[in-house]
């Protein structure tokens, strides 16, 4: 694809690619922007080449996602233990918990697929593409993912009540 | 079954909706093309310039350094028939002085 129509699909995604990017860095807007910016980079640079059998946005978004990770990696952020595994239980849901503070108590692939299917409007294919991951192993974090967010919003839905 | 979970999803959408509308708000950086940085393009500079440099090196001749006036060089040498003389001299370069005693260095 040639480098000027690739840079007008990139710039008619950039709003979404900032907020994918925002939710990838842990909703840090200042880390989002840099990332982003590294992401441009890569693809000005032709570091990462765009492959004709994907579409544009998951190509995009899977290279905001490797970036960040790659980012996070750097700075030791990460210690994906949680990633695979539900070993994060929250146990108390604080008074004022924001939509976004709920989505972070999530173990992060079964953040990164919410976000993708709910928030992106993405095929559950679409998603496992981004996260480079199978679509069964994709579906169970789905199903976990959506289980694990019911209960911190019934949990919040009810502390709201009894306050 | 399918009936309740599909309530319950209809809790998450709207749960992601309203982070959406909450998003809205949020004001996006501009999308700017910054052209990077090529390090590459700079390999033929350096090498004309080194090529430049290097010719303009070899091509530079010695200057006899004059010196700031002319010098009056004052020796005093004695004569055959053991007289002292004063010799003085003018010159512009200090190649062709030689000091008197010079010939102390060769004989002693």
């Amino acid at each position: 694809m040639k480098q000027e129509l690739l840079d007008q699909i990139i710039k008619e995604h950039h709003r979404e690619a900032y907020f994918w990017s925002r939710q990838c860095c842990n909703f840090d807007d200042d880390l989002a922007k840099d990332v982003l910016q590294q992401v441009y980079l890569k693809i000005w640079e032709e570091k990462a080449k765009f492959n004709a059998e994907a579409k544009v946005k998951t190509w995009l978004f899977s290279v905001i996602r490797f970036t960040a990770l790659e980012w996070q990696k750097k700075n030791k952020k990460t210690v994906p233990l949680n990633a695979d595994f539900d070993l994060v239980e929250p146990e108390k849901i604080p008074e004022a918990t924001s939509h976004e503070e709920l989505i972070l108590m999530l173990p992060d692939r079964q953040k990164e697929i919410l976000l993708l299917v709910f928030y992106h409007q993405m095929t559950l294919e679409k998603a496992s593409e981004i996260m480079e991951i199978g679509l069964g192993t994709a579906r169970t974090h789905y199903d976990r993912g959506k289980k694990k967010l019911k209960e911190l919003i019934l949990k919040k839905q009810h502390y709201e009540a009894t306050r | 079954m399918k009936l309740q979970d599909d309530i319950a999803d209809e809790e998450l959408e709207m749960f992601f909706s309203e982070l959406r509308n909450k998003d809205k708000k949020i004001i996006t950086p501009p999308y700017s093309k910054k052209t990077p940085f090529k390090i590459w393009k700079l390999i033929p500079i350096g090498i004309a310039a080194s090529l430049f440099l290097g010719i303009w090196v070899l091509n530079q001749e010695k200057e006899e350094s004059q010196l700031y006036q002319d010098m009056i060089i004052i020796s005093l040498i004695e004569g055959e028939d053991d007289e002292q003389k004063f010799i003085i001299e003018h010159t512009s370069s200090m190649d062709v002085w030689e000091s008197p005693t010079a010939s102390l260095l060769d004989t002693y």
